[in-house]
């Protein structure tokens, strides 16, 4: 073999090598996909769903469970926080204006400075500064939505009551969500809009094949056009034998454009 | 005056004025925060070129559209996976990245270069010795070749950015453009630098003319970094966006975007490592043509350009982990979050792919001084000791090679099934680690010092108590480093097991320096054994050259993709979202195939360009 | 023999440095060089 050839196999094993340690020493890792951006539905929101959306965020999006674990105790853990909050408020080192737990985990989210667990802070500062990032700005970006209800999801988390309240009204932000996106120019687009998909099987749209609503693959043959409409706007209206009440949002009402109305009715009209 | 004179008051001056210049650029390299006045440093030459531009057109032209007194600028647009031009067949990220990658390469050599072959004409030009200069202008015409493939590779990257990514090429030209006009004009200084640098090299070859001709090396090397800087500030500002507001609104002064918070740190690390990385090639490009050398001189020439390029490679990988410590430091202290994804999380297994190579690397470089000591006649002395080194750098290895306890987010410690690797034991924490690396810096150095002692006799009368002096400042360094890794490492708490690698540092920092202080006094005047046998070197000691240039090139991939995979789903941190299909990070493996190949496309234009300038430099010889 | 002793000396000395250059180190990162931890 010419030099050459020896120089071009020796610099290959070696680039091999290293993809093979790389893919096959080390564990394999998928990181995590970027967190998705949707927007909340507040108004259909009951306790529950809301601490199950806190649980989501301070599991996911919130990345708070960086530091907040208990293998690497980078920060303290929070399953008791809203048991000690008060004793937190009623510690002389405590520089926020919170005044019951709620507030006061509130307070953490969006100035983590203002009470720093010994041991903690920023070294050099003798626990006076957070190394914790503002929960609302930046890389993780927090609506008050999602700070609330991790809010509840952590009072939740320490069995004790969940007083903090869900935030009724449009807030700003939904508001400006709303007036953000474009009417749907086809039914495809209205469908994947408003994720009719999810729920139900529709005609000729890809990715609509959700089984938790009735199928309207063919529904066009069944029921009248008035009755669709009526579905969409007041989903309780009437009821699928086999379906219950409630499943469906009920602000579609107030979401849908008229052109995107008459864009699925006649769709599902047509579905036959 | 007289001529004689006038010429040693120029050399002089010349002298100073290299020396100044080259102080500036250390400085401005080294990130010294001090605020110099505009235009003192090479960094501050960008900024006086902002300055004397007034306000940048982008400003001016929103000026004119909206009729403000205040320029005004617009916010990142919110982007949909929709605004992502898709070509069938085309993965836009895949080929922005090897794109990138390749253009980096090649660019990172051909600013390496210019670097080194000043600082060897320059040496040639004090020990009057032949070889430095003609080594030089083979280098520089090495780089040469690699130079026109930069650019291109550059103009490949801008074109498959706009393609692929317009929105963002957008805003960041809108932020950018007046550096970025900037940048092609500088651009164009290099080249010119460059090609007088080259084609006079046998014009200006005596006398004060020779003088000139390294004041234009220096210039040349003033404007690359420049270049790099710019570029730096360009790829800073999407990881630190500095002179926007938090919704990315551009406040309107580009210094600001451009000193953002990890943009000297970056400027520091891609400069050092710049040069190890330059050498690495050159040492590849000498060990080929050692391997097809005919005749004994040009082996001898080629096993001593091979062994300079290594020895340049070696030095500037040193300090290159401190250089990365700051750059680390910088990011924790930009933000905390993007610290955490860096060291923790699934990109902390690429820190150990990364010991794992600088260990291997280790192991070459000491591989390839055993070697050499063959060159020398005196070698025999110490040829015994080298299996001992060998043994325990190849255990310092092991150690660095079971990987390490992890920070992890609590999804990936339930698909691991712990926090520690299935194969973890005591041997994987951080402490074991650093005792490791240090005991293998003091037994590289010691390859070094027997090294360069194969060769010589000491005459100074305390010869022999100054070697017990040097041998009893290693013990006491390894003992303390271990007694600090085991004692410090596994029996206290968390902080001290941190602190306590400050000392251990310290110590081999100690030996390093202490021993050759010694060693260069003990071998003061010492007598040769015999001339150094230069090209009686084993074949398969090349192949050490080989590994440290694929290495690095593939190490620089893999550093690549963290430095822009830290960012996450983000193409301008916290500021512009990448909306795109492609936005998610994909893993290790996926990403250590990407750079794979793309190394074997750098390597394969590597060797056509050197292909290429042995065709040129045969025609020179038919002639 | 010479020699042995030098080194011999030049370790107790070195190891007098090195333990000072912990102390000093440690103190400058605010802990306090201990055995307890």
């Amino acid at each position: 073999m010419n030099n050459f050839a020896k120089v071009i196999l020796f610099s290959l094993i070696v680039i091999l090598a290293f993809v093979l340690f790389a893919n096959v020493y080390i564990p394999h890792i998928q990181p995590s996909p970027p967190p998705a951006e949707e927007t909340i539905d507040v108004g259909a929101m009951t306790m529950d769903k809301f601490i199950a959306l806190g649980d989501k965020v301070f599991n996911g999006k919130g990345t708070c469970t960086l530091c907040h674990n208990a293998v690497v105790k980078r920060a303290p853990l929070l399953e008791d926080i809203a048991a000690k909050a008060m004793d937190r408020i009623k510690d002389p080192r405590y520089k926020g204006k919170a005044t019951n737990a709620a507030e006061y985990i509130e307070e953490s989210e969006r100035e983590p400075s203002a009470y720093v667990v010994a041991g903690y802070g920023v070294t050099g500062t003798n626990d006076t500064v957070s190394p914790m990032p503002v929960t609302t700005s930046g890389a993780i970006g927090l609506s008050d939505v999602e700070v609330k209800a991790v809010v509840a999801y952590l009072q939740n988390l320490a069995g004790a009551e969940v007083t903090v309240e869900i935030p009724r009204g449009v807030p700003a932000e939904k508001k400006e969500a709303q007036a953000q996106p474009a009417p749907a120019k086809n039914v495809e687009e209205a469908v994947n809009k408003y994720g009719c998909g999810a729920c139900h099987k529709i005609a000729k749209i890809a990715g609509a094949v959700g089984e938790i609503g009735p199928n309207l693959s063919r529904i066009g043959s069944k029921k009248t056009e008035a009755y669709l409409r009526r579905a969409v706007i007041n989903p309780n209206a009437d009821i699928a034998e086999g379906f219950l009440p409630g499943m469906m949002p009920q602000d579609f009402k107030d979401k849908l454009t008229a052109g995107e109305l008459e864009l699925i009715v006649g769709h599902l009209l047509k579905s036959r | 005056m007289t001529m004689p004179s006038v010429y040693g008051f120029l050399k002089k001056k010349a002298v100073l004025a290299c020396i100044l210049t080259a102080v500036f650029c250390a400085a401005a390299a080294a990130g010294v925060s001090i605020t110099l006045p505009a235009g003192s440093t090479a960094s501050g030459v960008a900024y006086a070129a902002e300055q004397s531009g007034g306000h940048s057109p982008a400003a001016v032209e929103a000026k004119g559209t909206d009729g403000a007194t205040q320029p005004s600028f617009q916010p990142p647009p919110k982007l949909k996976a929709s605004d992502y031009p898709q070509i069938r067949g085309i993965n836009g990220r895949v080929l922005v990245w090897v794109a990138a990658q390749l253009h980096l390469w090649f660019a990172a050599f051909v600013l390496a270069v210019p670097i080194f072959v000043f600082v060897i004409e320059a040496l040639g030009m004090i020990t009057k010795d032949k070889r430095y200069d003609k080594m030089a202008y083979e280098f520089i015409k090495v780089s040469l070749s690699a130079y026109s493939v930069t650019a291109i590779l550059g103009g490949l990257l801008l074109l498959s950015l706009v393609v692929f990514y317009p929105d963002f090429i957008k805003y960041l030209a809108s932020i950018f453009n007046s550096t970025m006009l900037a940048y092609a004009f500088i651009f164009f200084l290099e080249s010119a630098s460059l090609y007088i640098y080259y084609y006079g090299w046998h014009a200006m070859d005596r006398g004060f003319l020779k003088w000139v001709h390294l004041t234009i090396g220096l210039i040349l090397n003033a404007v690359g970094t420049t270049l790099m800087f710019m570029a730096n500030a360009w790829v800073s500002f999407t990881m630190s966006p500095h002179g926007v507001d938090a919704a990315g609104v551009f406040e309107g002064n580009v210094w600001h975007a451009m000193h953002n918070h990890l943009w000297n740190p970056i400027n520091l690390h891609r400069f050092v490592a710049n040069i190890a990385y330059g050498g690495s090639i050159v040492g590849a490009y000498a060990a080929y043509k050692f391997l097809t050398s005919k005749t004994d001189e040009e082996r001898a020439h080629y096993d001593w350009m091979g062994y300079t390029a290594n020895f340049l490679a070696v030095v500037a990988l040193l300090p290159l982990p401190f250089a990365g410590y700051w750059l680390v430091a910088e990011i924790y202290a930009y933000s905390q979050q993007m610290g955490i994804t860096l060291m923790g999380g699934s990109f902390a297994w690429l820190f150990i792919t990364q010991a794992v190579i600088i260990g291997a690397l280790f192991l070459s470089a000491n591989y390839y001084l055993w070697c050499g000591m063959e060159r020398s006649h005196g070698a025999h002395r110490y040829t015994g000791y080298i299996k001992y080194i060998a043994a325990v750098i190849l255990l310092c290895f092991l150690v660095w090679f079971t990987p390490h306890t992890l920070i992890l987010t609590p999804a990936e410690l339930k698909a691991l099934g712990g926090q520690y690797h299935p194969f973890l034991g005591p041997l994987g924490i951080m402490p074991a680690k650093n005792t490791a690396v240090n005991i293998m810096l003091i037994f590289t150095f010691l390859s070094f010092l027997l090294y360069r002692r194969a060769n010589l006799v000491a005459v100074v009368s305390w010869a022999r108590q100054g070697s017990a002096v040097q041998a009893a400042i290693m013990t006491a360094a390894i003992l303390n480093i271990i007694v600090l890794g085991t004692y410090y490492g596994y029996y206290t708490n968390t902080v001290y097991k941190v602190a306590s690698s400050v000392p251990q540092v310290a110590s081999t920092l100690l030996v390093l320096v202490s021993c050759m202080v010694i060693d260069v006094f003990m071998f003061k005047g010492a007598r040769e054994v015999g001339p150094l046998k230069w090209g009686k070197m084993p074949e398969r000691s090349q192949y050490a050259l080989f590994l440290l240039a694929v290495s690095f090139t593939w190490l620089m991939g893999l550093m690549g993709f963290i430095r822009s995979g830290i960012r996450q789903h983000w193409h301008v941190y916290t500021v512009m979202r990448d909306n795109s299909p492609d936005a998610f990070t994909p893993t290790i493996g996926y990403a250590a195939k990407v750079v794979s190949v793309a190394a074997v496309i750098f390597m394969a234009m590597v060797i056509f360009i050197f292909w290429l300038s042995s065709l040129s430099s045969k025609k020179q010889e038919g002639h | 023999m010479k020699s042995i002793i030098t080194y011999f000396v030049a370790l107790a000395v070195c190891a007098m440095v090195f333990l000072l250059l912990d102390i000093l180190l440690f103190n400058a990162q605010g802990l306090s060089f201990t055995f307890k931890g």
